[in-house]
């Protein structure tokens, strides 16, 4: 990711805009991220320090610096590095600088640094300089390029692209977006990644189908504005880039000064493919199997409603459970060993009265009773152990239907 | 109150912790008599506050007579006692008990080497609550670990520099405080912020805000910053609660110093090489109306140099320039003729940054601690030093704070910043006393200075300070 310092950015008023590559910068800007990768690949087997001093040494023009050390960078970031010498550093340094301070303490004369090395270099069986080169090998600039997942430059440049909105960001105390997607899939892709980051949102259904209005923040967002949440919200841009059409509205602290600044990003599925992925976690889809291996009145599958709960936001259901006779349906949303509070949370709207039959399952490391739920609530906690059993979250289902009316939806 | 209960729902009142954050379920959006900070959150449809406010609401709602289910507090009293004891002198007792008077939550000011560590010893024996220490280095780290271990016979826990192992006594960084505090806001009763001065800036205060911990205890030398956020350490940790300077406890509890002063002279090439490099940086400073000394000074200059092939030819000369004049040969010489000179004693050299570091590491193979150095290579050195298998250390700034080696009693001040704080801090180093009684310790600074450029200006600001008067 690049860091806010390496965005070319253009501020009107209280506007920031990212600049974009023109189509007359396009060749220049290609031809600086092939030589950002050619210069990476040139470099395997050798130092970091060379790579960085050869990259220095880079003609650029001061207008392009920007632009060429963001590609440098990011091309950097798919490098990995190793200590490349066979003498440890560590136990190196240890040895000559006992040594040496014998030595210093015990002449009264001037200080002897080639004859003291010339000696451990010939107990060691290796030449002076390969003493040298070892002593501070471990050093960050010193470590070997070993091996790079490098894009083309085309890819570079679009990789480029996306990382100068995240890194804008970066600087980010309130994000604001309208998300419409075409199938559930790409909203529960949204609300898993703001719950993984432990983002707060308010939500809003949009008229006429066109989606939801979101405002997504941190808790600590109410009492000061900070960028403390500004890397997660960054690093959900993706997932929101990925929905069929969207809006990013962000409020900004810009600058050394925090200058206030406001910034907009419009687009449609213009993120990388798989951001959005329709994929059920691992352990969910292995409780699908289960269920279909079952027989049952109940028909289950990946569910596709998202659920407006005052107070909570978005319940994106997981799986759907449909009767087969009664068409009834109820709904599981697997909270795992998510969060504790955010049990309690469901608790305490299930308690006040829920217009959805919800069943969730809940990883007992969150500790939590399912008699915390009476018999007459209009949700059920299912608590498991390691995975979840299939007998057990249909007999809650069950339960959970038992309490309400059939509805279809 | 009344209404207020006849609202509540079934489940009651509950306080939950939540990143940073205290939720207090249960309660409706109007209830009165909260405190200030408190606000309702149509996010989750609940009252919040900061996690700081937390000892306040709890106040607040026994104040109400509200019953509630605490699930926010997460911290426990300490098993076991402190193991080891030792005779705190009267400053110390005088801190602690100002600190337990002003409801322990505030800051106590000690010079280096006095022996803060020991009244945050006595402050956690005190309250026997888990208790997060938050220091601004890994160096310090591993001496709290240390230190509190050999208190408390217990187990520490570790977080930061690749570490995360949380136990009731637990220490960290600034840095992981602000990442983690998320997380382990709910674990502590006591918070002990080490060098507290950091605090107040903006992402450490967050972390101090994200932490619910009801008593708090900042200890530095010195709290003022330059830039004027000191004060919003009251409402952080408290107020100073306790203070004593340098001169108050000279000779009978720290070392007797003296500060020694050496310029030395660039030869003919280097004077010429000098001289021409400032010439081409300061005459872009001047075309671009730009300030070194204004606080915006520094970023403009970076800004605006980035812009042309002039002003990256005027930056490069400003590197230059600096680096003639804090790694002059005679400087370095001088050097040399300081380590033969005191190579009886325990010499640390102090450097601006670490590539003179390892630059004087190679030249005299002394052992250097940078940001770079593995916390286990850090107490290696640190130990052979303190035992005498090393007699003198290469450092930048990660030791200018705190560090715990009673045995230095030589610094050298290679190059620095015009900061009296590192200054002051760097002279603290070799002030401190071992444990033996009446033990008559001297200590030497030495500041190398080139003559005739900019550094004589930056050494006469960062000494202006009474420890060096």
């Amino acid at each position: 990711m690049l860091t806010a310092d390496l965005v070319h950015v253009r501020r009107r008023g209280d506007l920031l805009h990212v600049v974009s590559l023109s189509p007359l910068e396009r060749p220049r800007a290609h031809e600086l991220a092939a030589s950002a990768l050619a210069l990476v690949r040139a470099h395997m087997g050798l130092p970091r320090g060379a790579l960085l001093e050869a990259w220095g040494q880079v003609a650029t023009a001061p207008s392009e610096n920007l632009l060429a050390r963001g590609l440098f960078k990011l091309a950097l970031d798919t490098c990995e590095f190793d200590e490349g010498v066979a003498i440890d550093p560590v136990e190196l340094r240890r040895e000559i600088f006992t040594k040496s301070a014998n030595l210093r303490r015990s002449t009264a004369g001037a200080f002897a640094r080639a004859s003291l090395l010339q000696d451990i270099a010939q107990a060691r069986g290796v030449e002076v300089d390969a003493i040298e080169e070892a002593l501070y090998a471990d050093l960050p600039t010193a470590h070997i390029l070993r091996k790079a997942d490098l894009p083309s430059p085309e890819g570079l440049l679009s990789i480029h692209e996306l990382a100068q909105h995240q890194a804008v960001l970066l600087r980010a105390v309130r994000l604001r977006a309208r998300i419409f997607c075409a199938n559930a899939a790409g909203y529960r892709a949204i609300f898993r990644k703001l719950k993984f980051h432990r983002l707060l949102y308010t939500l809003e259904k949009l008229s006429r189908n066109a989606g939801y209005a979101i405002a997504i923040d941190g808790p600590f967002s109410m009492f000061e504005q900070t960028t403390k949440y500004g890397l997660k919200l960054a690093l959900a841009l993706p997932t929101l880039m990925a929905c069929d059409a969207w809006d990013v509205a962000a409020d900004l602290r810009w600058g050394k000064d925090r200058r206030p600044l406001r910034y907009h990003l419009r687009g449609g599925a213009t993120a990388p493919a798989g951001e959005a992925s329709t994929q059920l976690p691992d352990e969910v889809d292995a409780l699908l199997a289960d269920l279909h291996a079952l027989e049952s009145p109940w028909q289950a599958s990946p569910a596709e409603a998202i659920l407006d709960l005052p107070g909570l936001g978005a319940c994106v259901p997981d799986l759907v459970f449909v009767h087969r006779d009664s068409g009834q349906r109820v709904y599981l949303e697997v909270l795992g060993f998510w969060s504790r509070a955010a049990v309690w949370k469901r608790v305490e709207m299930a308690a006040a009265g829920l217009p959805y039959p919800i069943v969730f399952a809940v990883s007992k490391h969150l500790r939590v009773s399912e008699e915390v739920l009476g018999h007459d609530a209009p949700a059920a906690l299912y608590v498991y152990a390691r995975t979840m059993n299939a007998r057990a979250v249909l007999a809650r289902v069950e339960a959970v239907a038992g309490r309400h009316a059939p509805t279809r939806k | 109150m009344e209404d207020n209960q006849a609202e509540l729902p079934a489940l009651g009142v509950t306080l939950r912790f939540l990143a940073g954050t205290l939720e207090i379920a249960g309660l409706p959006a109007q209830t009165a008599g909260l405190p200030a900070g408190c606000a309702w959150d149509e996010r989750s449809a609940c009252l919040r506050a900061p996690a700081c406010r937390y000892a306040e609401v709890v106040l607040a709602l026994r104040g109400l007579r509200i019953p509630y289910l605490d699930e926010a507090r997460r911290y426990d009293t300490l098993a076991t006692p402190a193991l080891v004891h030792r005779e705190p002198r009267p400053y110390q007792t005088g801190a602690l008990s100002a600190w337990k008077s002003a409801g322990c939550r505030g800051v106590v000011v000690l010079p280096t080497g006095a022996g803060k560590t020991l009244v945050a010893h006595l402050a956690i024996d005190d309250r026997k609550r888990s208790t997060l220490v938050v220091t601004p280095t890994l160096d310090l780290v591993r001496q709290w670990h240390d230190g509190l271990r050999a208190t408390f016979g217990t187990k520490i826990g570790l977080v930061g520099g690749g570490d995360y192992d949380v136990q009731p006594l637990t220490v960290t960084t600034y840095d992981s405080a602000y990442l983690h505090m998320e997380h382990l806001g709910c674990r502590f009763g006591l918070v002990v912020f080490d060098e507290c001065h950091h605090l107040p800036g903006e992402s450490y205060a967050l972390g101090a805000r994200f932490c619910l911990a009801p008593f708090r205890l900042g200890l530095t030398a010195t709290p003022e910053r330059t830039d004027g956020r000191d004060p919003i350490l009251d409402d952080l940790v408290g107020p100073v609660v306790y203070r004593k300077d340098i001169v108050e406890l000279a000779g009978e509890y720290l070392a007797n110093y003296e500060t020694v002063r050496v310029s030395v002279d660039l030869t003919p090439d280097e004077r010429a090489e000098y001289d021409g490099e400032r010439a081409i940086y300061r005459q872009f400073l001047a075309d671009n109306g730009i300030s070194m000394a204004s606080p915006r000074g520094f970023s403009d200059f970076i800004i605006r140099s980035s812009r042309t092939e002039e002003g990256q030819r005027a930056f490069a000369a400003y590197r230059r320039q600096r680096e003639i004049a804090f790694t002059a040969p005679a400087k370095l010489d001088y050097v040399e003729r300081l380590l033969h000179q005191h190579r009886a004693d325990r010499t640390i050299v102090f450097t601006q940054d670490n590539a003179t570091v390892y630059l004087l590491s190679r030249r005299f193979l002394i052992p250097a601690i940078t940001h770079h150095t593995r916390v286990s290579e850090r107490s290696a050195i640190l130990q052979g030093f303190t035992q005498g298998d090393f007699t003198a250390i290469a450092t930048s700034k990660v030791l200018n704070e705190g560090v715990d080696i009673p045995e230095a009693n030589v610094a050298i001040v290679m190059s620095g910043s015009g900061s009296v704080r590192e200054h002051v801090q760097r002279l603290g180093r070799i002030l401190r006393k071992g444990q033996a009684k009446g033990e008559d310790k001297r200590a030497v600074l030495y500041e190398l200075v080139t003559g005739g450029t900019s550094e004589s200006m930056t050494s006469m600001r960062r000494r202006d300070h009474v420890a060096y008067r």
